[in-house]
């Protein structure tokens, strides 16, 4: 790598003299100020902003003449010629449409979204600014095509074109370059190690693939936030944000959020900033009491799991419990007979009882940037951490507590190039597992064995003394649940501590990580070299080191490494009169040290109708890939009613475990324990569903080998269509899209025995019976989950249109309407889980006037959802539609240290909601805030 | 399906929290309408003995009569037009009978943790207390095939000299009334016809055949209590019955006989119940020495076959033994002053109240042992060749009721082969898988013989079934009938 950076440094600095230096001021029609307005160099990303008195100072490495472009929101769009130096600058931008923004993002070079080559939203200071949500990251739930499902008040997490749980590894979040997810999850945590919303630039939001730039995992979508430059933006600016949380389960709690962001141009060779936030509330809790799996029980049913209710996923037929007992001669021979065959389960906690439902999150970054030749050339060190308390849902819910995450960059650019070098490390902290909780601190009041034997004894005694077997299971339980540590109690809370602090799932449930990405990757824009057209080449490379301390993954014998690389180029060329069509093709290929490489191409066409190039049309190609996440190739996870082991070749012997065996299976292996590892799952096992249709009938012929096969990529081929223009006064974007995945990453659930091949070619000597036969009717068999990839058709569609208008004079109007449909055979595919998760219809609508009098402003955003069903691994569900309404008023002082003041609402139709299957009602947030200097 | 894999489902292969993919909607039941087919249960009468009345757990009591099959049935059948089914209730729950003030029949058992005892209580349902009826629900304890058609069978009169029963006596509408004229008077649309033929074995069987085979005699009146009534009389019996019940256009069910050998009456007591140390042993073997010596004598001078000597020389040695009876149907060396003495095999069954007898001492002298070294009277065992009695007549039984169930188109039960199932692999019923083990079966009560209230809830499903394969009525398919959860398997002491 270091070879490579000298390299850059050597090819750059002879380019970096010649300055020129320009300043002005931008007003609009009124000749009011435009703050924050953006002025770049045309074809470059090198740029200013301009202050809140409009005024901007723009020095550049380029000798005049040249073109700078003079953008802001809502404004059309300005180019001015640049001949001299110290030119000044009087510009007036009239007013446009959100089309004429400028994104990165879509081409890793600036252009209008107007003419970018696949959908793009922006999301701008202005939009900060005017957002009803409550902060900048909520806000872009109101974009069009994106979801935005809440695991937590801090932590949300976004979802675009389907396909996503929490865990949403199909989607990437960069900050200045910088992959935010967390190495230990392999997805973004939300804005918990995101941005402070004064430094916040702006935000660009890519539905869809775009791997062709920004290789695995940039799958369904990408955020791309951009941070202020010190340079470009100084002072003191700053935030805070008080209000209160309301919800029915965790009624009124206050909530406090304030943020800071410090910068300074020292010198023209030097500036540095500095970002602190601090947010503090109560997370909306979860008290579902519903049952789990959908079987319309209540608490009082004796196989009860309530959603949010933990200990009672801990579940057994009691016929079974009562033949062991009758084997064991603690039950009299012929008692089974009056023990039914059905499943009861232990009881189980609230979740209340086991978190405190403290949201927390502070954030800190920092920046240090030098610019030795005071031009565009670059040297950056970035430092981020972010750390607090919040909930996550994956397989089972998490209590996030004093988690700590680190980021640090070392990044050298230049208008053409960047080379940027970052570590990303996570460390868990006091996380645990809420529903292990639950389950161990009942093991470790009464062990399940001991609790489901005290159970049936009961039962039988209490069918003998004449009860009807409902009142037996009510006797059974009072019995078997005698002194059950009540929550609160001494015994509970020294339990409760003794599991989040123990990372063996069998007894306890502390979340234990430490895991670290290692990443670099480099930029190069041959425009300033090559005429013909614009070409960027680039690439990266990653490392991964995951740590979890034999606890998640198979890492007991150290951390496990791996390492992946890519290369992409993109060629950019206009064509015809008025360069009316614009084609970008961009070929990019990776390499994971564990797979095959990966050519990811794309292809897009934009054209310009309209004699006064009002309108374009867009149509793309392209493919994306998706590696295995870390999980889904090292876990190596016992989670009770399967063992998690991930489908990296050398994985699943890794994950060894001691079991102890039946009678007959000691008859036929010599021993009583046996070591056992997962290689079983992968080259020796059954589906779980053929083990339990060959269970209920006994025919042997229903048995299916599972032998699930290692994990590889999944790949998506997406076709894109869109519309942008401007009728009249009415701005339209739309598009539309055609999503066919191949190797779609999913989980088997499979039976490995301990003995006897699964072509059921061995016999138990002198029998006709086959020794798996006999592994699985003795009990000697583990359950194991793999991570594979489904040779299921999964192919998804869906389409977009956004407009929006002024009415009566200056007041916003907009609205969008997303549509995505799933198209897959559920009926074919009955064990197959596509974890689609999108509503098929989706309405949005805002309505708002920036100036509704001096300085006065407000905006209204309204949400339709339509349901959908839920499936994740915590659990399926319905999601009922929702209708969600935020509204804010704002003043402006602008004499007073630049500020806003703002009161705003979410959800103030009070009327509690839910994204996903299993999470705590949302409620609704009343608070005021004031903002200083944030332009 | 194939069943060579039958054995491992009896292993539960248990997956801790297995999840369900059932979304909400799979949820809701498709409600199914009832229909009757082309029954008419607005008049449901059952005809029948101790089954039939409800009997359990050695008697009759307010409980289990509300727990009798018939009375399970009518209220399947009140669904789809079925009137209610009177029932001559006891006066307790205690059970047993006073006959002008003197107990005739005890209390009911009741498990007392340990085992069956016998409530400690005083019955209060007086038989001279005569109970207006009519009952539809005409099940008679104790009533034999014949005894359908004998008028007097309800006279009180006749209770204490065992010419007349006590159960009908209380609810007969007139001394010299029959069962079927009783019966008959109510002009049912649809009857069950339960039990016949069973008393006709059962009381042979249980006396551990005390009583004589009649087969071949064809007059009932000169049966003694105890004896295995003749094949014609059962034939020429129900054959009439039958004829009376359908002569309206009845409809009805008809039940076979099972084999009241795989009853827990006779299968828990073991053979070979005594276990025993090697001095015992001996010491017994001592006593039985000159008796062995003889059988060799006999056998040396051509009386008894070297088979028949070997089954009866008397051995015990260390660990369970078999006990030692006296076997009518052995040859007969009394002239030599050899007894008809011989040791229990797996082909004979030790009555349950054997369980209790054996091992007790005569005259509290040590060595006058039940069982050992004081052979068994017949009362206590039920011999093969007893066995063999009972199994041929019910056979015989059971083509004459199939043929008649066929000929008249009755809904046909077969007893005989559910109660197999449930003494071998067990029986369904919802989540239980009931069986014959005594007190832990779950489908026997504690006399034995008798059904639990889940027992006979299964029996009336089972009765539901034949009736919606013969007459086109879908309770099964719309669910109602009886489930296993709405039925005890105990009737507790206090009641």
């Amino acid at each position: 790598m270091k070879a490579i950076v000298t390299l850059f440094c050597l090819c750059f600095c002879g380019f970096a003299y010649s300055q020129t230096t320009i300043n002005g001021k931008i007003v609009d029609e009124a000749l009011v100020p435009i703050g924050g307005a953006n002025v770049i160099v045309s074809g470059t990303s090198v740029g200013a902003a301009a202050d809140f008195d409009g005024n901007f100072t723009l020095t550049v490495n380029l000798p005049p003449p040249f073109e700078i472009q003079i953008t802001s929101i809502g404004f059309q769009t300005a180019t001015e010629q640049v001949t001299e130096n110290n030119q000044t600058f009087n510009i007036t931008l009239l007013e446009g449409s959100e089309l004429d923004e400028v994104v990165i993002s879509a081409s890793r070079t600036p252009e209008r979204i107007f003419e970018s080559p696949v959908t793009v939203e922006r999301m701008g200071i202005r939009e900060i600014r005017n957002t009803a949500s409550a902060d900048f990251y909520d806000g872009l739930e109101n974009l069009k095509g994106v979801d935005i499902n809440t695991n937590s008040l801090t932590f949300k997490s976004i979802n675009t074109r389907g396909f996503a749980t929490f865990a949403n590894t199909r989607f990437m979040q960069l900050v200045d370059g910088m992959d935010n997810s967390a190495p230990a999850l392999n997805f973004p945590l939300g804005n918990l190690l995101g941005m402070v919303e004064t430094d916040v630039q702006s935000v660009e939001l890519l539905p869809g693939a775009a791997s062709a730039l920004y290789g695995a995992n940039a799958f369904n979508g990408i955020l791309f936030m951009r941070s202020k430059n010190p340079f470009d933006v100084g002072g003191i600016s700053a935030y805070v944000k008080q209000g209160i949380t309301s919800q029915e389960a965790a009624g009124d709690n206050s909530y406090t959020d304030f943020g800071i962001r410090v910068a300074h141009k020292f010198t023209k060779h030097f500036a540095a900033k500095a970002n602190f936030s601090y947010l503090n509330g109560t997370d909306w809790a979860a008290n579902n009491t519903t049952d789990k799996l959908n079987r319309g029980l209540d608490r009082s049913a004796i196989d009860y799991d309530g959603i949010n209710v933990y200990g009672d996923e801990v579940s057994t037929d009691i016929r079974g419990v009562a033949e062991a007992l009758v084997d064991l001669g603690v039950l009299p021979a012929g008692a089974e007979a009056l023990v039914p065959s059905v499943n009861v389960s232990r009881t189980g906690y609230n979740e209340s009882d086991l978190t405190d439902y403290r949201a927390e999150s502070v954030k800190a970054d920092w920046g240090l940037y030098f610019r030795p030749w005071a031009n565009d050339f670059e040297i950056a060190y970035v430092g981020k951490v972010g750390t607090g308390s919040t909930i996550y849902q994956g397989a089972n819910r998490y209590a996030i507590d004093n988690f700590f995450l680190q980021q640090h960059k070392l990044e050298i650019r230049n208008d053409n190039f960047f080379v940027r070098g970052y570590i990303t490390e996570d460390n868990a902290g006091d996380s645990y597992d809420m529903v292990f909780t639950g389950i161990n601190i009942n093991r470790a009041w009464k062990d399940d064995n001991t609790w489901f034997g005290e159970y049936v004894g009961a039962f039988v005694q209490g069918s003998l003394a004449g009860l009807l077997p409902e009142q037996a299971h009510t006797l059974a339980r009072q019995t078997a649940d005698t002194g059950r540590f009540e929550p609160g109690s001494e015994e509970f809370q020294r339990a409760f501590n003794n599991s989040v602090n123990d990372p063996d799932l069998s007894t306890g449930s502390k979340f234990q990580d430490n895991s670290k990405i290692y990443h670099a990757d480099a930029n190069y824009n041959l425009s300033h070299l090559i005429d013909f057209a614009e070409i960027q080449v680039g690439g990266s490379y990653r490392n991964y080191e995951l740590n979890s301390f034999g606890t998640i993954y198979t890492d007991t014998d150290g951390p496990i490494n791996y390492s992946e690389v890519g290369f992409y180029t993109q060629l950019q060329k206009k064509f015809l009169a008025d360069e009316r069509l614009k084609l970008t093709a961009s070929i990019r290929y990776d390499k994971s040290e564990l797979f095959d490489g990966f050519f990811s191409p794309r292809v897009a066409l934009g054209y310009n109708v309209g004699a006064e190039q009002n309108h374009n049309i867009r149509a793309s190609f392209q493919t994306g890939f998706r590696n295995p996440t870390t999980q889904d190739l090292y876990i190596g996870l016992d989670v009770g009613r399967a063992v998690l082991v991930g489908g990296a070749e050398d994985n699943p012997a890794r994950d060894i475990r001691d079991y102890s065996v039946s009678p007959t299976g000691q008859t036929i292996l010599g021993t009583s324990t046996i070591q056992f590892d997962g290689q079983g799952a992968y080259t020796n096992s059954f589906l779980l569903n053929s083990v339990q249709n060959f269970s209920a009938t006994g025919d042997a012929s229903l048995l299916e080998i599972g032998n699930s096969s290692f994990v590889k990529p999944e790949q998506v081929t997406s076709f894109e269509l869109g519309y942008r223009g401007k009728i009249n006064k009415l701005i339209v974007d739309l598009s539309g899209y055609y999503n066919a995945y191949q190797d779609f990453l999913a989980n088997e659930t499979v039976v490995a025995p301990f003995y006897g091949d699964v072509q059921l070619t061995q016999n138990i000597p002198g029998t006709d019976t086959p020794l798996a036969l006999a592994a699985l009717g003795s009990g000697d068999f583990q359950v194991y989950q793999t991570y594979t990839n489904s040779d299921a058709d999964v192919n998804s569609y869906g389409a977009a249109i956004g407009v929006s208008t002024k009415i009566f004079g200056n007041f916003d109007l907009g609205g969008n309407y997303t549509y995505a449909y799933l198209d897959f055979d559920t009926e074919a595919n009955p064990d197959f889980r596509t974890n689609f998760n999108t509503p098929e219809h989706k309405v949005k609508a805002t309505f708002g006037n920036a100036e509704l009098f001096k300085n006065f402003g407000f905006n209204v955003a309204w949400r339709w959802s339509d349901n959908y069903f839920w499936e994740a691994s915590f659990g399926d569900g319905d999601v009922p539609a929702f209708h969600v309404l935020d509204a804010q008023l704002n003043y402006r002082v602008p004499g007073f240290l630049k500020s806003q003041f703002k009161v705003g609402a979410t959800n103030l139709l009070m009327d509690e909601y839910f994204t996903a299957f299993g999470t705590g009602l949302i409620g609704s947030m009343y608070y005021v805030s004031w903002t200083i200097n944030n332009l | 399906m194939n069943t060579k894999y039958l054995w491992l489902l009896m292993i539960a292969i248990a997956f801790a929290a297995c999840e369900t993919d059932d979304s909400a909607d799979d949820m809701e039941e498709v409600v199914i309408p009832l229909t009757a087919g082309t029954a008419d249960f607005s008049k449901f009468v059952s005809v029948g003995a101790s089954f039939t009345a409800g009997f359990a757990d050695g008697a009759l009591f307010i409980a289990s009569q509300e727990n009798s099959f018939p009375n399970i049935l009518s209220q399947q059948f009140s669904a789809i037009g079925g009137g209610e089914l009177t029932q001559p209730l006891m006066n307790d729950n205690f059970g047993g009978l006073l006959l002008g003030g003197v107990q005739i029949a005890n209390p009911r058992l009741f498990f007392n943790g340990a085992g069956p005892a016998v409530l400690d209580a005083t019955p209060t349902t007086e038989v001279t207390n005569i109970l207006s009826g009519p009952f539809s629900n005409m099940g008679v304890p104790g009533a034999k095939s014949f005894h359908l058609l004998a008028n007097g069978y309800g006279n009180v009169a006749g209770v204490a000299t065992g010419q007349a029963n006590p159960y009908f006596a209380r609810m007969a509408s007139s001394p010299n009334a029959s069962m079927l004229e009783d019966a008959l008077a109510q002009n049912a649309s649809f009857f069950t016809l339960s039990e016949m033929g069973g008393n006709d074995v059962l009381s042979f069987a249980t006396s551990g055949g005390v009583g004589i085979d009649q087969t071949g005699n064809l007059d009932p009146t000169t049966y003694g209590p105890n004896d295995i009534t003749d094949p014609t009389v059962f034939a020429g019996t129900l054959d009439a019955v039958v004829n009376a019940l359908t002569a309206n256009g009845a409809k009805g069910a008809i039940t076979t006989v099972p084999y009241v050998t795989n009853l827990p009456y006779f299968t828990t007591v073991p053979y070979n119940p005594v276990p025993l140390d090697a001095a015992t042993a001996g010491l017994l073997n001592a006593g039985y020495a000159e008796y062995n010596g003889g059988l060799l004598q006999a056998e040396g001078a051509g009386l008894i076959s070297a088979e028949e000597r070997a089954a009866r020389t008397v051995v015990f040695a260390e660990g369970n033994n078999a006990v030692v009876i006296e076997d009518e149907d052995l040859t007969d060396l009394s002239g030599l002053g050899l007894p008809n003495f011989r040791q229990t095999t797996g082909d004979d069954l030790i009555v349950l109240p054997g369980s209790s007898f054996i091992g007790t001492l005569v005259n509290n002298d040590p060595l006058l042992i039940n069982g050992l070294s004081v052979p068994l009277s017949d009362q206590w065992v039920l011999t093969s060749t007893e066995t063999q009695s009972v199994i041929v007549a019910t056979d015989t039984y059971n083509l004459t009721i199939e043929s008649i169930a066929g000929s008249k188109g009755l809904a046909f039960v077969d007893l005989k082969a559910i109660l197999l199932e449930a003494s071998t692999t067990g029986i369904t019923f919802d989540d239980f898988t009931l069986d014959t083990s005594l007190v832990f079966g779950g489908l026997v009560s504690l006399d034995g013989i008798h059904l639990t209230a889940r027992g006979y809830a299964l029996m009336a499903n089972k009765f539901l079934e034949a009736i919606d394969a013969t007459y086109g009525s879908n309770f099964h398919e719309a669910g109602q009938v009886a489930k296993a959860a709405d039925y005890v398997v105990s009737y507790p002491e206090g009641l």
